[in-house]
Protein backbone atom coordinates (compact mmCIF):
# COMPACT_ATOMS: atom_id res chain seq x y z
CA UNK A 1 0.00 0.00 0.00
CA UNK A 2 1.32 3.37 -0.91
CA UNK A 3 2.32 5.73 2.28
CA UNK A 4 0.15 9.25 2.36
CA UNK A 5 2.49 9.76 5.18
CA UNK A 6 2.38 12.00 7.90
CA UNK A 7 5.10 11.30 10.80
CA UNK A 8 3.25 10.69 14.23
CA UNK A 9 6.19 9.26 16.21
CA UNK A 10 10.30 9.39 15.44
CA UNK A 11 12.33 8.12 17.91
CA UNK A 12 16.01 6.50 17.91
CA UNK A 13 17.25 3.10 19.16
CA UNK A 14 17.86 3.63 22.43
CA UNK A 15 21.43 2.11 22.36
CA UNK A 16 23.11 4.93 20.61
CA UNK A 17 23.22 8.18 20.88
CA UNK A 18 20.24 8.90 23.19
CA UNK A 19 22.74 10.70 25.54
CA UNK A 20 24.24 12.52 23.23
CA UNK A 21 22.11 14.67 20.75
CA UNK A 22 23.91 17.19 18.47
CA UNK A 23 21.99 19.52 16.66
CA UNK A 24 24.01 17.91 13.62
CA UNK A 25 26.32 15.24 13.28
CA UNK A 26 30.33 15.15 12.30
CA UNK A 27 30.91 13.81 9.16
CA UNK A 28 32.88 11.12 10.65
CA UNK A 29 29.64 9.47 12.26
CA UNK A 30 27.69 10.08 8.81
CA UNK A 31 30.47 8.16 7.43
CA UNK A 32 29.52 5.10 9.91
CA UNK A 33 26.03 4.70 8.55
CA UNK A 34 22.33 4.65 10.39
CA UNK A 35 19.58 2.10 9.99
CA UNK A 36 15.94 3.47 9.43
CA UNK A 37 12.85 1.77 10.64
CA UNK A 38 9.24 3.03 9.71
CA UNK A 39 6.09 1.13 10.55
CA UNK A 40 3.19 2.11 7.92
CA UNK A 41 0.26 1.53 10.44
CA UNK A 42 -3.33 0.32 9.01
CA UNK A 43 -6.05 0.69 11.63
CA UNK A 44 -5.01 -1.10 14.66
CA UNK A 45 -2.58 -3.05 12.82
CA UNK A 46 0.83 -2.61 10.42
CA UNK A 47 0.50 -2.94 7.19
CA UNK A 48 4.14 -3.32 6.52
CA UNK A 49 7.77 -2.38 7.07
CA UNK A 50 10.21 -0.67 5.49
CA UNK A 51 14.04 -1.23 6.52
CA UNK A 52 16.58 1.07 4.99
CA UNK A 53 20.50 0.80 5.91
CA UNK A 54 23.34 3.35 4.91
CA UNK A 55 26.07 1.22 6.20
CA UNK A 56 28.85 1.56 4.09
CA UNK A 57 30.82 -1.25 2.75
CA UNK A 58 34.23 -0.79 3.03
CA UNK A 59 35.99 -3.67 3.15
CA UNK A 60 36.65 -4.24 -0.48
CA UNK A 61 37.88 -0.42 -1.02
CA UNK A 62 40.26 -0.32 2.19
CA UNK A 63 41.58 -3.66 2.85
CA UNK A 64 42.33 -5.00 -0.85
CA UNK A 65 45.73 -4.29 -2.41
CA UNK A 66 48.03 -4.40 0.70
CA UNK A 67 49.12 -7.33 2.33
CA UNK A 68 46.88 -9.46 5.00
CA UNK A 69 48.80 -8.39 7.96
CA UNK A 70 47.68 -4.63 6.82
CA UNK A 71 44.29 -5.42 6.17
CA UNK A 72 43.84 -7.16 9.67
CA UNK A 73 45.31 -4.29 11.36
CA UNK A 74 43.16 -2.22 9.37
CA UNK A 75 40.09 -4.01 10.41
CA UNK A 76 41.01 -3.91 13.91
CA UNK A 77 41.83 -0.29 13.97
CA UNK A 78 38.27 1.07 12.30
CA UNK A 79 35.54 -0.52 14.80
CA UNK A 80 35.02 -0.03 18.30
CA UNK A 81 32.86 -2.72 19.44
CA UNK A 82 33.98 -5.73 17.94
CA UNK A 83 37.54 -4.47 16.92
CA UNK A 84 38.61 -7.76 18.33
CA UNK A 85 36.43 -9.72 16.71
CA UNK A 86 37.30 -8.30 13.16
CA UNK A 87 40.88 -8.21 13.43
CA UNK A 88 41.21 -11.94 14.98
CA UNK A 89 38.61 -12.89 11.70
CA UNK A 90 41.04 -11.20 9.34
CA UNK A 91 44.03 -12.98 10.82
CA UNK A 92 42.44 -16.19 10.42
CA UNK A 93 40.91 -15.78 7.08
CA UNK A 94 44.23 -15.03 5.31
CA UNK A 95 46.25 -17.75 7.27
CA UNK A 96 42.92 -20.61 5.86
CA UNK A 97 43.86 -18.76 2.35
CA UNK A 98 47.98 -18.86 2.64
CA UNK A 99 47.51 -22.16 4.49
CA UNK A 100 49.81 -20.96 7.54
CA UNK A 101 48.90 -23.38 10.85
CA UNK A 102 48.73 -21.86 14.05
CA UNK A 103 49.89 -23.50 17.28
CA UNK A 104 47.36 -24.69 19.91
CA UNK A 105 48.11 -22.17 22.34
CA UNK A 106 47.71 -19.34 19.87
CA UNK A 107 44.43 -20.62 19.18
CA UNK A 108 43.29 -20.91 22.58
CA UNK A 109 44.21 -17.31 23.18
CA UNK A 110 42.13 -15.89 19.85
CA UNK A 111 38.99 -18.11 21.58
CA UNK A 112 39.80 -16.47 24.93
CA UNK A 113 39.81 -12.74 22.96
CA UNK A 114 36.81 -13.39 21.59
CA UNK A 115 34.88 -14.40 24.70
CA UNK A 116 36.33 -12.00 26.57
CA UNK A 117 35.15 -9.27 23.73
CA UNK A 118 31.87 -10.95 24.08
CA UNK A 119 31.62 -10.61 27.76
CA UNK A 120 32.15 -7.28 27.48
CA UNK A 121 29.31 -6.63 25.08
CA UNK A 122 26.91 -8.63 26.41
CA UNK A 123 27.53 -6.35 29.79
CA UNK A 124 26.87 -3.37 28.25
CA UNK A 125 23.63 -4.51 26.59
CA UNK A 126 22.66 -6.28 30.22
CA UNK A 127 23.13 -2.69 31.78
CA UNK A 128 22.79 0.13 29.85
CA UNK A 129 19.75 1.62 30.20
CA UNK A 130 17.29 0.98 27.85
CA UNK A 131 14.83 3.72 25.97
CA UNK A 132 12.81 6.17 28.51
CA UNK A 133 15.47 5.98 30.95
CA UNK A 134 18.32 7.28 29.12
CA UNK A 135 18.86 9.77 32.00
CA UNK A 136 19.48 6.88 34.40
CA UNK A 137 23.25 6.47 34.44
CA UNK A 138 24.02 2.92 34.97
CA UNK A 139 26.55 1.62 37.50
CA UNK A 140 29.75 1.76 36.11
CA UNK A 141 31.17 -1.01 38.98
CA UNK A 142 30.84 -4.40 36.48
CA UNK A 143 31.69 -2.29 33.52
CA UNK A 144 35.09 -1.25 35.05
CA UNK A 145 35.64 -4.54 36.44
CA UNK A 146 35.27 -6.70 33.20
CA UNK A 147 37.70 -4.41 31.74
CA UNK A 148 39.99 -4.58 34.45
CA UNK A 149 39.94 -8.21 34.59
CA UNK A 150 41.55 -7.94 31.02
CA UNK A 151 41.91 -11.37 29.15
CA UNK A 152 43.64 -14.08 31.46
CA UNK A 153 40.84 -17.06 31.81
CA UNK A 154 41.11 -17.48 35.46
CA UNK A 155 40.88 -13.59 36.12
CA UNK A 156 37.93 -12.82 33.87
CA UNK A 157 36.33 -15.85 34.92
CA UNK A 158 36.71 -14.75 38.26
CA UNK A 159 35.27 -11.05 37.69
CA UNK A 160 32.35 -12.74 35.58
CA UNK A 161 31.04 -14.80 38.28
CA UNK A 162 31.71 -11.93 41.06
CA UNK A 163 29.48 -9.93 38.50
CA UNK A 164 26.48 -11.97 37.33
CA UNK A 165 26.20 -13.09 41.19
CA UNK A 166 26.28 -9.40 42.32
CA UNK A 167 24.92 -7.39 39.99
CA UNK A 168 23.17 -9.56 37.17
CA UNK A 169 21.52 -12.46 38.57
CA UNK A 170 21.70 -11.87 42.76
CA UNK A 171 22.53 -15.62 43.02
CA UNK A 172 25.59 -17.80 41.19
CA UNK A 173 25.50 -18.65 37.85
CA UNK A 174 25.38 -22.51 38.64
CA UNK A 175 22.34 -21.80 40.63
CA UNK A 176 20.62 -19.80 38.00
CA UNK A 177 21.06 -21.79 34.98
CA UNK A 178 19.19 -24.63 36.61
CA UNK A 179 15.81 -22.70 36.85
CA UNK A 180 13.11 -24.32 34.66
CA UNK A 181 11.31 -21.50 32.78
CA UNK A 182 8.71 -21.50 35.67
CA UNK A 183 11.81 -20.71 37.86
CA UNK A 184 13.11 -18.27 35.35
CA UNK A 185 9.68 -16.21 35.45
CA UNK A 186 9.58 -16.19 38.97
CA UNK A 187 13.15 -14.77 38.80
CA UNK A 188 11.91 -11.74 37.07
CA UNK A 189 9.71 -10.63 38.97
CA UNK A 190 11.32 -11.36 42.06
CA UNK A 191 15.34 -10.73 41.42
CA UNK A 192 15.77 -6.86 42.11
CA UNK A 193 18.71 -6.57 39.10
CA UNK A 194 19.21 -4.33 36.46
CA UNK A 195 17.89 -7.13 33.86
CA UNK A 196 15.49 -8.77 36.02
CA UNK A 197 13.56 -6.11 35.99
CA UNK A 198 13.78 -5.50 32.28
CA UNK A 199 12.58 -9.02 31.72
CA UNK A 200 9.96 -8.61 34.39
CA UNK A 201 8.79 -5.44 32.23
CA UNK A 202 9.20 -7.27 28.73
CA UNK A 203 6.93 -10.54 29.98
CA UNK A 204 3.79 -7.98 31.03
CA UNK A 205 3.61 -6.51 27.63
CA UNK A 206 5.39 -9.32 25.18
CA UNK A 207 6.43 -8.90 21.78
CA UNK A 208 4.91 -10.82 18.88
CA UNK A 209 7.60 -13.89 18.61
CA UNK A 210 9.63 -14.49 15.47
CA UNK A 211 8.35 -17.71 13.95
CA UNK A 212 9.14 -17.35 9.87
CA UNK A 213 12.28 -16.49 9.79
CA UNK A 214 15.22 -19.05 10.67
CA UNK A 215 18.01 -19.06 12.90
CA UNK A 216 21.53 -19.30 10.69
CA UNK A 217 23.36 -21.61 12.11
CA UNK A 218 26.08 -21.17 14.53
CA UNK A 219 29.70 -21.27 13.96
CA UNK A 220 29.70 -24.74 14.89
CA UNK A 221 27.38 -25.96 12.69
CA UNK A 222 29.16 -24.78 9.95
CA UNK A 223 31.10 -27.13 6.93
CA UNK A 224 33.41 -26.11 3.95
CA UNK A 225 30.66 -26.74 1.27
CA UNK A 226 28.09 -24.71 2.59
CA UNK A 227 31.03 -21.91 3.39
CA UNK A 228 32.18 -22.07 -0.52
CA UNK A 229 28.56 -20.96 -1.77
CA UNK A 230 27.85 -18.65 0.27
CA UNK A 231 31.48 -17.39 -0.75
CA UNK A 232 30.39 -17.34 -4.43
CA UNK A 233 27.24 -14.84 -3.49
CA UNK A 234 29.90 -12.82 -1.40
CA UNK A 235 31.95 -12.55 -4.20
CA UNK A 236 29.70 -12.62 -7.37
CA UNK A 237 26.38 -10.37 -6.23
CA UNK A 238 27.60 -6.72 -5.22
CA UNK A 239 24.39 -6.62 -2.99
CA UNK A 240 24.64 -9.65 -0.94
CA UNK A 241 26.47 -8.72 1.80
CA UNK A 242 23.85 -5.46 2.51
CA UNK A 243 20.70 -8.67 2.03
CA UNK A 244 22.23 -11.52 2.75
CA UNK A 245 20.29 -14.91 2.56
CA UNK A 246 20.88 -18.20 3.26
CA UNK A 247 18.97 -20.90 1.88
CA UNK A 248 16.78 -18.70 0.10
CA UNK A 249 15.95 -16.66 3.15
CA UNK A 250 16.79 -14.50 5.60
CA UNK A 251 17.74 -15.35 8.43
CA UNK A 252 18.89 -14.36 12.26
CA UNK A 253 21.79 -14.62 13.81
CA UNK A 254 23.12 -13.78 17.14
CA UNK A 255 22.21 -15.49 20.89
CA UNK A 256 19.44 -17.55 19.93
CA UNK A 257 21.47 -19.26 17.11
CA UNK A 258 24.27 -20.48 19.22
CA UNK A 259 21.60 -21.46 22.30
CA UNK A 260 18.97 -23.17 20.26
CA UNK A 261 20.31 -26.25 21.86
CA UNK A 262 20.86 -25.05 25.34
CA UNK A 263 19.56 -26.52 28.23
CA UNK A 264 17.96 -23.45 30.15
CA UNK A 265 16.94 -21.14 27.03
CA UNK A 266 15.67 -24.29 24.43
CA UNK A 267 12.88 -24.84 27.40
CA UNK A 268 12.18 -21.19 27.77
CA UNK A 269 12.05 -20.97 23.67
CA UNK A 270 9.95 -24.09 23.72
CA UNK A 271 7.73 -21.61 25.89
CA UNK A 272 8.26 -18.76 24.98
CA UNK A 273 8.99 -18.31 21.45
CA UNK A 274 11.46 -16.02 20.02
CA UNK A 275 11.10 -12.20 21.07
CA UNK A 276 13.09 -9.46 22.94
CA UNK A 277 12.79 -11.21 26.28
CA UNK A 278 13.67 -14.03 24.89
CA UNK A 279 16.91 -12.36 23.07
CA UNK A 280 17.68 -10.78 26.77
CA UNK A 281 17.77 -13.72 28.66
CA UNK A 282 19.80 -15.31 25.93
CA UNK A 283 22.40 -13.08 26.76
CA UNK A 284 22.37 -13.47 30.28
CA UNK A 285 22.62 -17.73 29.33
CA UNK A 286 25.48 -17.12 27.70
CA UNK A 287 26.98 -14.72 30.07
CA UNK A 288 26.16 -16.97 32.99
CA UNK A 289 27.93 -20.13 30.88
CA UNK A 290 30.95 -17.94 30.20
CA UNK A 291 33.33 -19.03 32.85
CA UNK A 292 33.53 -22.75 32.04
CA UNK A 293 33.70 -21.47 28.55
CA UNK A 294 36.63 -19.94 29.43
CA UNK A 295 38.17 -22.91 30.44
CA UNK A 296 37.51 -24.39 26.86
CA UNK A 297 34.44 -25.53 27.89
CA UNK A 298 32.38 -25.13 24.32
CA UNK A 299 32.00 -25.09 20.85
CA UNK A 300 35.17 -22.80 18.90
CA UNK A 301 34.12 -19.35 18.48
CA UNK A 302 36.97 -18.85 15.63
CA UNK A 303 36.82 -20.85 12.77
CA UNK A 304 38.47 -20.86 9.77
CA UNK A 305 38.22 -22.61 6.02
CA UNK A 306 40.44 -22.32 3.15
CA UNK A 307 37.96 -22.38 0.03
CA UNK A 308 39.77 -22.19 -3.35
CA UNK A 309 43.33 -21.65 -4.35
CA UNK A 310 44.54 -18.69 -2.16
CA UNK A 311 40.79 -18.20 -0.97
CA UNK A 312 39.73 -18.12 2.50
CA UNK A 313 36.53 -17.62 4.93
CA UNK A 314 36.53 -17.16 8.46
CA UNK A 315 34.04 -16.90 11.38
CA UNK A 316 33.45 -15.49 14.54
CA UNK A 317 30.70 -15.39 17.31
CA UNK A 318 30.23 -12.46 18.35
CA UNK A 319 27.45 -10.87 20.51
CA UNK A 320 25.29 -9.53 18.13
CA UNK A 321 26.21 -12.95 16.17
CA UNK A 322 28.13 -14.80 13.14
CA UNK A 323 30.71 -12.28 11.71
CA UNK A 324 32.16 -13.65 8.32
CA UNK A 325 35.53 -12.59 6.89
CA UNK A 326 36.22 -13.91 3.14
CA UNK A 327 39.45 -12.83 1.53
CA UNK A 328 41.11 -13.94 -1.89
CA UNK A 329 45.30 -13.20 -1.62
CA UNK A 330 47.39 -13.54 -4.69
CA UNK A 331 51.32 -12.88 -4.46
CA UNK A 332 50.74 -11.95 -0.82
CA UNK A 333 48.21 -9.02 -1.76
CA UNK A 334 44.91 -9.00 -0.78
CA UNK A 335 43.02 -9.33 -4.06
CA UNK A 336 39.32 -9.49 -2.69
CA UNK A 337 37.71 -8.73 1.19
CA UNK A 338 34.01 -9.23 1.91
CA UNK A 339 32.98 -8.41 5.19
CA UNK A 340 29.25 -10.50 5.87
CA UNK A 341 27.78 -9.23 9.57
CA UNK A 342 25.39 -10.01 11.95
CA UNK A 343 23.26 -6.35 11.38
CA UNK A 344 22.55 -6.90 7.80
CA UNK A 345 21.19 -10.66 8.72
CA UNK A 346 18.88 -9.49 11.29
CA UNK A 347 18.22 -5.75 9.95
CA UNK A 348 17.44 -7.37 6.39
CA UNK A 349 14.31 -6.05 5.12
CA UNK A 350 12.62 -9.10 5.02
CA UNK A 351 14.14 -10.60 8.60
CA UNK A 352 12.93 -11.32 11.87
CA UNK A 353 12.87 -7.58 12.68
CA UNK A 354 10.59 -7.13 10.23
CA UNK A 355 8.27 -10.09 11.44
CA UNK A 356 8.15 -9.11 14.47
CA UNK A 357 6.68 -5.79 13.73
CA UNK A 358 4.49 -6.87 11.27
CA UNK A 359 3.10 -8.31 13.66
CA UNK A 360 2.47 -5.98 16.65
CA UNK A 361 -1.00 -4.23 17.09
CA UNK A 362 -0.94 -0.43 16.54
CA UNK A 363 -1.74 0.76 19.95
CA UNK A 364 -0.27 3.16 22.07
CA UNK A 365 2.96 1.02 23.06
CA UNK A 366 4.11 0.63 19.46
CA UNK A 367 6.79 2.43 19.18
CA UNK A 368 8.17 1.16 23.01
CA UNK A 369 7.48 -2.10 21.37
CA UNK A 370 8.94 -1.48 18.01
CA UNK A 371 12.24 0.52 19.80
CA UNK A 372 12.33 -2.92 21.83
CA UNK A 373 13.10 -5.49 19.53
CA UNK A 374 15.31 -3.43 17.58
CA UNK A 375 17.45 -3.05 20.70
CA UNK A 376 17.34 -6.60 20.91
CA UNK A 377 18.96 -7.28 17.82
CA UNK A 378 21.28 -4.95 18.47
CA UNK A 379 22.25 -2.91 15.29
CA UNK A 380 26.28 -1.66 15.39
CA UNK A 381 25.11 1.94 14.20
CA UNK A 382 22.49 3.91 15.09
CA UNK A 383 18.95 3.07 14.37
CA UNK A 384 15.98 5.29 14.07
CA UNK A 385 12.24 4.19 14.31
CA UNK A 386 9.05 5.97 13.02
CA UNK A 387 5.69 5.50 12.15
CA UNK A 388 3.62 6.14 9.82
CA UNK A 389 0.18 6.41 8.83
CA UNK A 390 -0.77 4.20 6.14
CA UNK B 1 29.58 3.61 17.80
CA UNK B 2 30.43 1.24 15.34
CA UNK B 3 33.32 2.77 13.89
CA UNK B 4 36.11 3.61 16.24
CA UNK B 5 36.21 7.44 15.71
CA UNK B 6 39.04 9.13 18.25
CA UNK B 7 37.50 11.76 19.93
CA UNK B 8 39.71 14.68 21.56
CA UNK B 9 39.08 15.72 25.13
CA UNK B 10 39.24 19.87 25.24
CA UNK B 11 37.36 20.17 28.50
CA UNK B 12 37.05 17.98 31.67
CA UNK B 13 34.13 19.08 33.86
CA UNK B 14 32.49 17.90 37.62
CA UNK B 15 32.31 15.07 38.35
CA UNK B 16 33.15 12.44 35.12
CA UNK B 17 32.07 15.24 32.55
CA UNK B 18 34.00 15.79 29.86
CA UNK B 19 33.59 17.66 26.47
CA UNK B 20 35.13 16.09 23.36
CA UNK B 21 36.07 17.15 19.74
CA UNK B 22 34.58 14.36 17.46
CA UNK B 23 35.93 15.94 13.76
CA UNK B 24 34.85 19.40 14.99
CA UNK B 25 31.42 18.69 16.47
CA UNK B 26 31.82 18.83 20.67
CA UNK B 27 29.53 16.32 22.58
CA UNK B 28 29.42 15.83 26.13
CA UNK B 29 30.36 12.19 27.29
CA UNK B 30 31.16 10.80 30.54
CA UNK B 31 34.78 9.63 31.77
CA UNK B 32 33.28 7.16 34.36
CA UNK B 33 34.73 3.86 32.69
CA UNK B 34 38.33 5.40 31.80
CA UNK B 35 41.31 6.34 34.12
CA UNK B 36 43.49 8.97 33.83
CA UNK B 37 42.29 11.39 31.20
CA UNK B 38 43.56 14.60 30.87
CA UNK B 39 42.68 17.49 28.06
CA UNK B 40 44.40 16.90 24.72
CA UNK B 41 44.00 12.67 24.83
CA UNK B 42 42.11 10.68 22.94
CA UNK B 43 39.12 8.37 23.58
CA UNK B 44 37.05 6.10 21.69
CA UNK B 45 33.38 6.94 22.91
CA UNK B 46 29.93 4.97 22.98
CA UNK B 47 26.81 5.86 23.81
CA UNK B 48 28.30 8.37 25.59
CA UNK B 49 30.84 7.11 27.16
CA UNK B 50 34.76 6.97 27.05
CA UNK B 51 35.61 3.53 26.68
CA UNK B 52 39.36 3.79 25.85
CA UNK B 53 42.52 5.67 25.71
CA UNK B 54 44.62 6.15 22.61
CA UNK B 55 48.24 7.67 22.52
CA UNK B 56 47.79 10.64 20.22
CA UNK B 57 50.54 9.06 17.47
CA UNK B 58 47.72 5.85 17.55
CA UNK B 59 44.65 8.21 17.48
CA UNK B 60 46.48 10.09 14.26
CA UNK B 61 46.91 6.45 12.22
CA UNK B 62 43.30 6.12 13.22
CA UNK B 63 41.96 9.23 12.01
CA UNK B 64 44.30 9.25 8.85
CA UNK B 65 42.26 5.56 8.16
CA UNK B 66 39.26 7.42 8.92
CA UNK B 67 39.66 10.13 6.13
CA UNK B 68 40.68 7.56 3.57
CA UNK B 69 37.12 5.65 4.34
CA UNK B 70 35.32 9.00 3.83
CA UNK B 71 37.14 9.53 0.25
CA UNK B 72 36.20 5.98 -0.53
CA UNK B 73 32.39 6.37 1.02
CA UNK B 74 32.19 9.71 -1.46
CA UNK B 75 33.33 7.67 -4.00
CA UNK B 76 30.73 5.05 -3.62
CA UNK B 77 28.04 7.85 -3.71
CA UNK B 78 28.77 9.66 -6.66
Amino acid sequence: MRARGHRLVRIDCPDHDTRMRTPAPSPLETLEGHIRVTLFQLGDGVDRVAIASSRPHLAQRLLAGGTAREAAERVGRLYTLCGRAQRLAAEAAAEAATGEALSADRLARRERQVLAEQAREHLWQLLMPTAGQAAAAPDPTPLRRIVAAGEEADALADALTRILTEHLLGEPPAAWLSRDPEALRHWCEAAATPPARRLAGFLRDPDPPVTAIPLLPALARWQADALRGLALQVFGEPVFCTRPLWRESPAETGVLSRLCDDPTLSAWIADMGRGSATRLLGRLVELARLPSRLQGDGPAVVRAWPLDEGMGVAGVETSRGLLLHFVRIEAGLVTDYRILAPTEWNFHPEGALAEALTAMPADTRLAERARRVVASLDPCVACQVEIRHA
Amino acid sequence: MCLAIPARVVQIGDGDQAIVDLGGVRKEISLALVEDVAVGDYVIVHVGYALTRLDPEEAERTLALMAEAGLTVQAQDT
